[in-house]
């Protein structure tokens, strides 16, 4: 079988633990224990990175600020080959091919930014849909955004704006400006004074620090504007007839968080009950949330709104639609190719959610897959293992490690989940495991 | 268990590479200095929890301070900042905490007050000449609709008054003498105790003596509505011969029941429960703790359903002094909860534990070298008419230690049915004073009682207590547990959780129905709390 050939989930083993699955409909599933590819991979970052460090040690001065640099740099990217060896970065040949194609497009007609070309998009597990930009012209493209997203345009032009970031250096430039901050001397004076005050530090603290707050937020705003207009003329040069999805996607990404299928109480009553057991009426009945009145918004030093970087993404695209007045012309549909990307993305991000530990919400997605697709033995397969890492991590009092509480910012459906879950015994929770071994 | 006092930082560090700018916003920064469960209204099950934060040191008695309220998950409900007074005088600077926390229809009322336990000399004298449990306590109310806080108030001669600060006077230990407490009742009340008739004098030495004065001397307590007005009030220690120290010891929507106990140390009268009409006041009937056969004091009383339940310990009939070590057994007293007619008198001997446990004396001596007594530290009333003790063992002689965990059920008829013994390594103490009282000083390893199932009809418990695996040797920590008896479906099983880890401690905090707080304490990153359902 070709790598790169659509795979039949009737005879794709996805990894050592999942069993064979049945269906007529052809998925592109993540092998999570590819670790050639993960040892490549770090072995890549480590090489950027060195080059990076190379051209700091080069070109910064005076010693004390390149060594601080240096040393924040060599901490995020610690960070991230954590993550690589984690396991969440993860590749498949058929999403390998998409952002590929995607990233020729956009090389091939941006000849002015040669840089694209050596643009590396990693594909991340993740619990949001997500993307982002770490320089070292590294991009990171959670799955759970390639689900959300209308079509592969609004797609490739997320994906343009954050190359944007990388082309405009705004990782690097962040960088050397913390490195500038931790090396004041005025704020290290500062520091000492404040230190020594007796009385109202606090207050004197926080003046300084909300300054710095304002100042860092309004950076992160303009940088972002910057990325915008640079992403929107990389993308409209790649994808002239589709410009318009750039504005869709901005206004999109405003509802991108809005949960859009649900599980009502018969779904969970359905899906936690197993034939010799049924689930206790009253673990539906979470009415735990609705004895308080939440007001959780009440800042007390300053304006919230004057904080998000990313401002309202509609506002976003009414200054890039006006900025470069762009006009609708056609309605631009989602291929079919990039359809079934999307429907593997489905499948893919419940052994994403398994793999980075999310076993609550992992097992929440699978429940609403599983009512697409019932009978699916690879998404019973999944529900047994999260249901094995739950009754493990309960039996161990570390459940709200995996499985969130209820909380005002999740979803009903979710927060009527989450009160049965945390709630089933252990006698209960075995039960449900047994009954969806395959 | 060890105080918890932790440090969060509720700003947001957008990253931890600002360094510089991280350690402002650490000075911008508060910490907590004190956190308390918020009780429900009626009693059964915890609201949320609420959190003190320190801002900032204003000026010498001034500081800038936070509540910051969260839900039953931990979920942020809202906070509100304010500026407060604290005593910091010539006998040493006194921390604020919380006393108390309690929802009461659309508010929570607050209660704090300083803590100068640090200092011996004035613990001692806050302990033994105030009217009040605690030094300087005031109050707040928040207003769970608005979150509105109120002016801070304090109880004078039975008044709410608003505190109104005058920068320019400092506080006076002295200033406190006669402040006065709230004690949350049933039905949106608060008992509030008149103060004392006994000034105790600036200079003393007897500290117990001055206590017993002081709470003899009260003559009258109250019960406040909702709005802190007088509903009615009742007198007591109107015979100054018979006067005693009093407390509430339970209430519901129909009694009140306070306790007074003897605070002499002989046996001329034992320990007293009145029962008021929880509406008007009217004393209902006393119930004296007089047996034809035995001396009894006060151990647990339960209201369940339309029934008191007494459990007494009991003693000989011409014994002179009440102590433990002259112990019999127990007694369960069964009146109607609103005309006092007895109901059911039982008595539990020492020799009525065989064969589940095999006494050497008829004082409760266990048969086992090396063993000294049992202690029963609570009584868990179950609707059916059966009671589940919970007790512990003890040796408080030479090298006192604190022995196994037992939980006892016995029938309707307080005959024993089924018991589970934790065998536990033995936990030396350090002894105070020649007359050690474990369960006063907190000696024994019993944490509380947590209900596991919110269905008001069911009997299933979990009877908490910590413990160490090893025997601790100098210089040596011994790792700690959490001990879980649970008691489901009429049976006891056990389950435990490791409490102590190369990088962190996890500490125990009372949480909703069925679930228990753990806070993982780690010295070097801080600390992380989680709510764990107990398994059963």
């Amino acid at each position: 079988m070709s790598k790169n050939t659509p795979l039949t989930l009737s005879f794709f083993l996805i990894c050592s633990f999942f069993t064979v699955i049945t269906s007529a409909q052809q998925f592109y599933l993540i092998d999570s224990t590819d670790t050639e590819f993960k040892e490549n991979l770090k072995q890549e970052y480590i090489n950027r990175v060195k080059s990076q460090k190379k051209y700091f040690k080069k070109n910064l001065k005076p010693r004390k600020y390149r060594k601080e640099v240096i040393a924040l740099y060599e901490d995020s990217t610690e960070d991230f080959v954590e993550k690589i060896e984690a396991g969440q970065f993860v590749s498949q040949p058929a999403y390998d091919n998409f952002l590929t194609d995607v990233l020729a497009q956009l090389s091939k007609s941006n000849p002015e930014y040669p840089e694209i070309k050596d643009t590396k998009i990693l594909l991340s597990y993740g619990t949001t849909p997500n993307a982002y930009a770490i320089g070292d012209g590294i991009v990171v493209l959670y799955i759970p955004l390639i689900k959300k997203v209308q079509n592969q345009y609004e797609l490739a032009f997320i994906l343009s704006h954050e190359i944007a970031h990388n082309l405009l250096e705004h990782s690097k430039n962040s960088l050397l400006t913390h490195a500038e901050l931790n090396t004041s001397k005025e704020l290290k004076n500062k520091i000492k004074q404040l230190k020594r005050e007796k009385y109202n530090r606090y207050a004197k603290a926080r003046s300084i620090y909300k300054d710095f707050i304002y100042d860092y937020t309004e950076h992160s705003r303009a940088k972002e504007e910057q990325a915008d207009s640079l992403g929107f003329v990389l993308f409209r040069n790649a994808y002239q007839p589709h410009a318009y999805e750039a504005i869709n996607s901005l206004t999109f990404l405003d509802e991108i968080d809005k949960a859009t299928d649900s599980l009502n109480d018969d779904d969970l009553q359905r899906y936690l009950s197993t034939p010799s057991s049924a689930l206790r009426k009253e673990l539906l009945k979470n009415n735990e949330l609705a004895q308080y009145n939440y007001n959780d918004e009440i800042s007390v030093f300053w304006n919230v709104d004057s904080l998000k970087t990313h401002k309202d993404c509609s506002i976003r695209a009414g200054v890039l639609q006006s900025q470069f007045n762009i006009e609708k012309d056609s309605v631009s549909l989602a291929s079919a190719e990039f359809i079934t990307l999307q429907q593997s993305s489905a499948f893919n991000d419940l052994l994403g959610l398994y793999q980075i530990e999310e076993y609550g919400y992992s097992l929440y997605q699978s429940f609403l897959l599983l009512k697409q697709y019932p009978a699916n033995p690879y998404i019973r397969e999944v529900i047994y293992k999260n249901l094995d890492k739950i009754i493990s991590a309960k039996r161990a009092y570390r459940l709200n490690d995996y499985v969130q509480r209820p909380s005002p910012s999740a979803p009903p459906s979710y927060n009527t989940f989450l009160y049965a879950i945390n709630n089933l015994r252990l006698k209960e929770l075995n039960q449900l495991k047994d009954f969806y071994k395959n | 268990m060890k105080k918890i006092i932790f440090q969060f930082v509720f700003f947001f560090i957008l990253t931890a590479s600002f360094a510089q700018m991280q350690q402002i916003g650490e000075l911008s920064s508060g910490k907590v200095i004190d956190f308390k469960p918020i009780i429900d209204d009626d009693d059964s099950d915890i609201f949320g929890y609420l959190f003190l934060y320190q801002l900032d040191h204003l000026s010498k008695e001034e500081f800038h301070l936070r509540f910051v309220v969260l839900d039953k998950n931990l979920n942020k409900i809202s906070s509100t900042d304010f500026k407060e007074n604290s005593y910091q005088g010539f006998w040493g600077s006194s921390r604020i905490e919380i006393n108390l926390a309690k929802k009461m229809n659309e508010q929570l009322i607050i209660g704090l007050n300083d803590n100068v336990y640090d200092n011996p000399a004035v613990d001692a004298m806050v302990r033994y000449a105030y009217l009040s449990d605690y030094l300087h306590p005031r109050y707040y109310t928040l207003d769970l609709e608005d979150f509105s806080l109120s002016s801070q108030f304090q109880f004078i001669e039975n008044k709410k008054e608003n505190v109104v600060y005058d920068e320019s006077e400092k506080n006076s230990l002295w200033d406190f003498k006669f402040d006065q407490t709230i004690y949350p009742a049933a039905n949106q009340s608060y008992v509030i105790f008149a103060p004392s008739n006994y000034d105790p004098p600036k200079v003393f030495l007897n500290h117990s003596e001055q206590r017993k004065r002081v709470k003899r001397g009260t003559r009258a307590f109250s019960l406040l509505n909702e709005n802190f007005e007088e509903q009615w009030n009742a007198a007591i220690n109107q015979d100054e011969d018979n006067a005693g120290e009093y407390s509430l010891e339970i209430s519901d929507r129909d009694v009140l029941v306070m306790k007074k106990e003897n605070t002499e140390d002989n046996a001329a009268w034992q320990d007293q429960l009145t029962v008021y009409d929880a509406q008007t006041g009217k004393e209902l009937y006393k119930f004296s703790n007089l047996d034809d056969s035995y001396k009894m004091t006060n151990n647990k009383t339960n209201i369940v359903g339309n029934r008191l339940i007494i459990y007494n310990q009991i003693f000989e009939i011409d014994q002179k002094k009440l102590k433990n070590n002259k112990q019999l057994g127990y007694a369960r007293i069964v009146l109607d909860k609103t005309t006092g007619e007895e109901q059911s008198r039982q008595f539990l001997l020492w020799s009525d534990f065989e064969p589940h446990l095999t006494f050497k004396n008829k004082y409760g001596k266990v048969k086992a070298r090396g063993y000294g007594r049992l202690y029963a530290e609570d009584f868990i009333s179950l609707q059916n008419g059966e009671t589940i003790i919970v007790a512990e063992g003890y040796k408080n002689w030479k090298k006192p230690r604190v022995l196994d965990f037992y939980t006892i059920k016995l029938d309707e008829n307080f005959k024993i049915v089924d018991s589970h013994k934790e065998e536990l390594k033995s936990r030396k103490i350090k002894r105070k004073s020649q007359d050690i009282n474990f369960s006063e000083n907190g000696y024994f390893n019993y944490q509380y009682t947590q209900k596991l199932d919110q269905n008001p009809d069911s009997e299933a418990y979990a009877f908490l207590f910590r413990y160490n695996d090893e025997k601790i040797k100098r210089g040596v920590d011994a790792d700690w547990y959490l001990g879980m008896i649970i008691y489901s479906d009429g049976e006891f099983h056990k389950d435990e959780l490791k409490l102590t880890h190369e990088d962190y401690r996890t500490y125990l905090e009372q949480a909703k129905i069925g679930s228990m707080l753990l806070i993982d304490d780690y010295p070097d990153s801080g600390v992380n709390m989680r709510l764990e359902n107990i398994n059963y």
